[in-house]
């Protein structure tokens, strides 16, 4: 897995050096701790684990302006997340991505309307997480005055896990397992979102998004949890007696973040994602993260 | 006339000789006592009277993502060429009620330059990079001083009730500070201005989570 990791750190770091030669690429570094206070996705108390992540990551974009209001980016990112407690969740990103814009009009407040394509790999420590993450969408946006712009858009995103799902958890022999990887998981979002400068430099950023899909929790197995779950498989990640499995839910997400310019190319923020599952055999949980972070652009 | 935003002036008074030319120098600082950039000073009237004025042709480059000079002041009838430096294309356009117009995509040397006719401010925009601002000012004086390093400075002739107007962009409530006063003398006279401006507006250019540029 090393090799893995240094491949795609060289290429990331590669591809980003000429982007950043450029007037029209930019890069972005960021740093960002995130507390989350339901890593486990679990309804029981007893499942229910918390833990504190370090995020590094270098986006790189290329832009080309190809008509007078159409322009297309060429996107990369990079992320390597660091977990204070569970170290299997450690992991890297690393992914590439198309985004074609088209503006319908002149000026700042003229509406655009976006369209993009990516995909990414996600590999973790402990790799029954591995997967390919493919993802498309569009979206609305409209500046709504000087100091208010809005976003509209809906999102698909497809989760390739690695690994076929085993027969049996050798560490919990009776344990039910159903057949399928539990991270193969398909999303559809809508989502809304705002950005609302509250001075020259500082703005609130807040959104909320509706998805329709699966979700992945890992707890001690349950029936009600048996009966609803479409895929089974264990997880060792918070014991051996655990099991990841899939569930079809219906997730509201709400964020809100306070940014603050601190730098002519520096930007520092602080702000919550609140998430509300509701899934088959009324499995429902909610997870709260807090995030801090400052983001350098080059 | 509207004074809110000048905190305190003062002005040098000197004896007169003869009518030779004085230098009049117009320094500005803002509420901080930074010396401010980017203000344009003009004589708007001696006496009472309009002064004739002749057409300069200037230029504003686009360097970096940025109009170059940022602010600009120019008598009405100038032509303004909009060279792009950049190896990147701009679309420039302005809505201003003083001058509308638009240059589609380019890079280098646009065709032609664009005539200014009427006085009033023309804010500049790209519309390809929303953070790229620049401002024109059309003045019908030739009296004009862009100020640098807090420092504005006119050739003008002794005698005469000078009508001073000040424009910034980040000036705090007014459009355009005016203040008049009559030098009376040959030697060197200073005005002190200390006016109010807002923040940089940073917001535009930041970066953002998740966000991609363009």
């Amino acid at each position: 897995m090393l090799n893995f990791f240094t491949t795609v750190l060289l290429l990331s770091l590669l591809s980003a050096i000429p982007l950043a030669a450029l007037a029209q690429g930019n890069v972005d570094v960021s740093v960002e701790s995130l507390y989350n206070d339901n890593i486990s996705r679990s309804i029981q108390t007893i499942d229910i684990h918390s833990d504190l992540n370090l995020k590094l990551a270098a986006n790189a974009g290329y832009y080309w302006q190809v008509a007078d209001y159409t322009g297309i980016s060429l996107l990369g990112s990079f992320t390597n997340t660091v977990y204070q407690s569970y170290s299997g969740l450690n992991n890297i990103e690393a992914g590439l991505g198309l985004l074609i814009k088209h503006k319908f009009g002149i000026g700042e407040m003229a509406p655009a309307l976006s369209f993009e394509l990516g995909f990414r790999r996600n590999q973790f420590n402990l790799n029954n997480r591995d997967a390919w993450v493919y993802s498309t969408g569009v979206v609305f946006n409209k500046r709504l005055s000087q100091r208010l712009s809005g976003n509209v858009g809906l999102r698909f995103e497809q989760r390739d896990g690695d690994h076929n799902v085993p027969k049996f958890n050798p560490a919990n022999p009776t344990a039910k397992l159903k057949p399928g990887n539990s991270w193969d998981v398909q999303t559809r979002s809508v989502f809304v979102s705002g950005e609302w400068e509250i001075s020259e430099s500082m703005w609130l950023n807040s959104s909320f998004q509706l998805q329709d899909g699966e979700v992945v929790s890992t707890a001690t197995p349950f029936p009600q949890m048996l009966n609803a779950a479409t895929a089974v498989t264990f997880d060792t990640l918070f014991g051996a007696q655990t099991v990841a499995y899939r569930i079809p839910a219906l997730t509201k997400i709400v964020t809100l973040d306070l940014n603050r310019a601190l730098l002519a190319a520096g930007t520092g923020y602080f702000g919550f994602e609140y998430q509300d599952s509701r899934g088959n055999g009324n499995i429902d949980y909610d997870v709260l993260n807090i995030r801090a972070g400052f983001i350098y652009s080059f | 006339m509207r004074f809110r935003s000048i905190l305190f002036f003062f002005y040098g008074v000197f004896s007169a000789s003869n009518l030779r030319a004085a230098t009049l120098t117009v320094n500005i600082t803002d509420q901080n006592s930074n010396l401010i950039e980017n203000a344009v000073v003009y004589i708007k009237s001696v006496n009472g009277q309009s002064l004739p004025s002749t057409p300069k042709n200037i230029e504003v480059d686009q360097i970096d993502e940025m109009f170059v000079p940022h602010v600009n002041a120019i008598t009405i009838g100038s032509q303004v060429s909009f060279p792009n430096s950049d190896h990147i294309r701009h679309h420039v356009y302005s809505f201003s009620e003083a001058m509308t117009f638009e240059i589609p995509l380019y890079i280098g040397i646009p065709a032609a330059p664009i005539r200014f006719d009427h006085i009033g401010l023309v804010t500049l925009g790209c519309n390809i990079h929303d953070h790229m601002l620049g401002y024109i000012l059309v003045v019908d004086t030739p009296l004009i001083a862009q100020v640098t390093a807090g420092i504005g400075r006119f050739e003008v002739v002794p005698g005469g009730e000078l009508a001073l107007e000040i424009w910034h962009p980040l000036l705090a409530g007014d459009e355009v500070l005016k203040q008049s006063l009559t030098v009376t003398a040959e030697e060197n006279a200073v005005l002190h201005l200390q006016i109010e401006l807002r923040p940089e507006r940073m917001v535009r250019r930041a970066p953002r989570r998740n966000g991609n540029r363009y």
